[in-house]
């Protein structure tokens, strides 16, 4: 009878560990993902216009790599870990290289919130 | 990259091989020397105007291949985005440069685009241009005064395609008696993007362009010289090949309507590549 204790108590410790060790796996997974800033831009229509988009984002200070997907006008940065973009700065930047920033999602916690260009 | 870079070359030196084996008799008055050089940028029309800058700080080399009525003049152009919004360029074409070559017209040019309207996949715009050039003829001697060039240009650039619409005026001031004549340029173009690629492919734009030119009458001391100016309508074809920051570019302009008053000056067709790198 004690066996069968420990083996129920065992279990219902198991069953209590389990899922916090889940949990820490997820927010290990959350911390592993690179910081990504995605830039949705207007009035992007070529590759060799987006050329500019590209050469003024990669000169942000943190941004590791940038991949532009014309079909959907989106640039996603990523970053260096710990570093992040204002949207200040997203949106002169990506008004320098002759476009017009229309949406900004980042994948992580961020003292910007995310942006929209507003609808008329 | 190897491959693509021989063919590219192949694609801008075989027309200037081509055209160096056409002598022409005849000392002309191509369209560079009224002022008319070809503002190509990006995705613009080849042989006329349109409203499109290059990115603040963004700076642009092109080396286009004219080829009119047997001449070969192959300009070289440096530009330069001031703002997003303006880009200045600097032109310094050599004629004949196969043969005993001579300076071209040297042209500076300004574009504004003053106003734009920016949607997914799409940009409208519309912008003011405007330029000197200092003409010289065939032998490489000055024609007449600076000619002042102005105008303005519309255009809708997205994925699929592209509409473009401009016109100019070319005045050339007078110079020691003589006054060739103030000239007109209208263009209309086409274009469209038959496959539509992602960033890292190779871009293909076809085109299709109707350019109209009215040149004035000439008057020396005063008086006009009968034989001189008139009116002539073009279409082009035309095509863009990028790859990034890299572009080839070319069109014939073929005049399907003309009225010229000289026929020694009647126009020809004109074919026109570039290579255009931006950085």
């Amino acid at each position: 009878m004690k066996a069968f204790r420990k083996v129920v108590a065992l279990a219902f410790a198991f069953s209590l560990a389990a899922p916090a060790v889940s949990g820490q796996d997820r927010e290990a997974t959350q911390n592993d993902d690179p910081r990504q800033i995605e830039v949705t831009i207007f009035g992007m229509a070529c590759p060799f216009c987006a050329y500019g988009v590209e050469q003024k984002l990669k000169k942000l200070e943190g941004v590791v790599d940038l991949e532009v997907v014309l079909e959907t006008g989106i640039a996603t940065l990523a970053l260096e870990e710990h570093a992040d973009v204002s949207n200040e700065l997203l949106q002169k930047t990506v008004k320098d290289a002759g476009f017009e920033v229309a949406k900004i999602v980042r994948n992580f916690e961020s003292e910007f919130p995310d942006f929209e260009k507003p609808k008329k | 990259m190897n491959r693509i870079s021989a063919l590219l070359l192949a694609c801008i030196f075989t027309p200037q091989l081509l055209a160096a084996q056409v002598q022409s008799p005849s000392v002309r008055f191509p369209a560079l020397v009224s002022g008319q050089q070809s503002p190509v940028l990006n995705h613009e029309p080849v042989f006329g105007v349109g409203p499109h800058t290059t990115w603040r700080g963004g700076w642009g080399m092109e080396l286009e291949l004219e080829s009119e009525g047997g001449e070969l003049v192959v300009p070289v152009e440096l530009l330069y985005g001031v703002t997003e919004e303006i880009t200045v360029t600097a032109v310094l074409p050599f004629r004949e440069p196969l043969k005993n070559g001579s300076l071209g017209s040297i042209g500076f040019r300004v574009k504004w685009r003053f106003a734009t309207i920016f949607s997914p996949g799409r940009a409208d715009a519309l912008a003011v241009v405007g330029g000197v050039t200092v003409p010289r003829s065939s032998a490489g001697t000055p024609v007449g005064g600076p000619v002042i060039t102005t105008g303005l240009a519309a255009g809708r650039e997205s994925r699929r395609w592209y509409y473009f619409a401009g016109a100019r005026a070319a005045i050339q001031l007078a110079n020691e008696g003589r006054d060739p004549g103030d000239r007109v340029l209208l263009n209309l173009a086409w274009g469209i993007r038959p496959w539509l690629t992602e960033y890292l492919s190779p871009d293909f734009v076809v085109m299709v362009e109707a350019n109209g030119r009215r040149q004035g009458r000439t008057k020396v001391n005063g008086q006009t010289v009968d034989a001189s100016g008139g009116e002539v309508l073009s279409l082009a074809p035309a095509f863009m090949l990028s790859y990034r920051n890299i572009m080839v570019k070319g069109g014939v302009d073929i005049p399907v309507w003309e009225r010229w008053n000289d026929p020694d000056q009647s126009p020809d067709v004109k074919i026109l590549a570039a290579l255009e790198i931006h950085w």
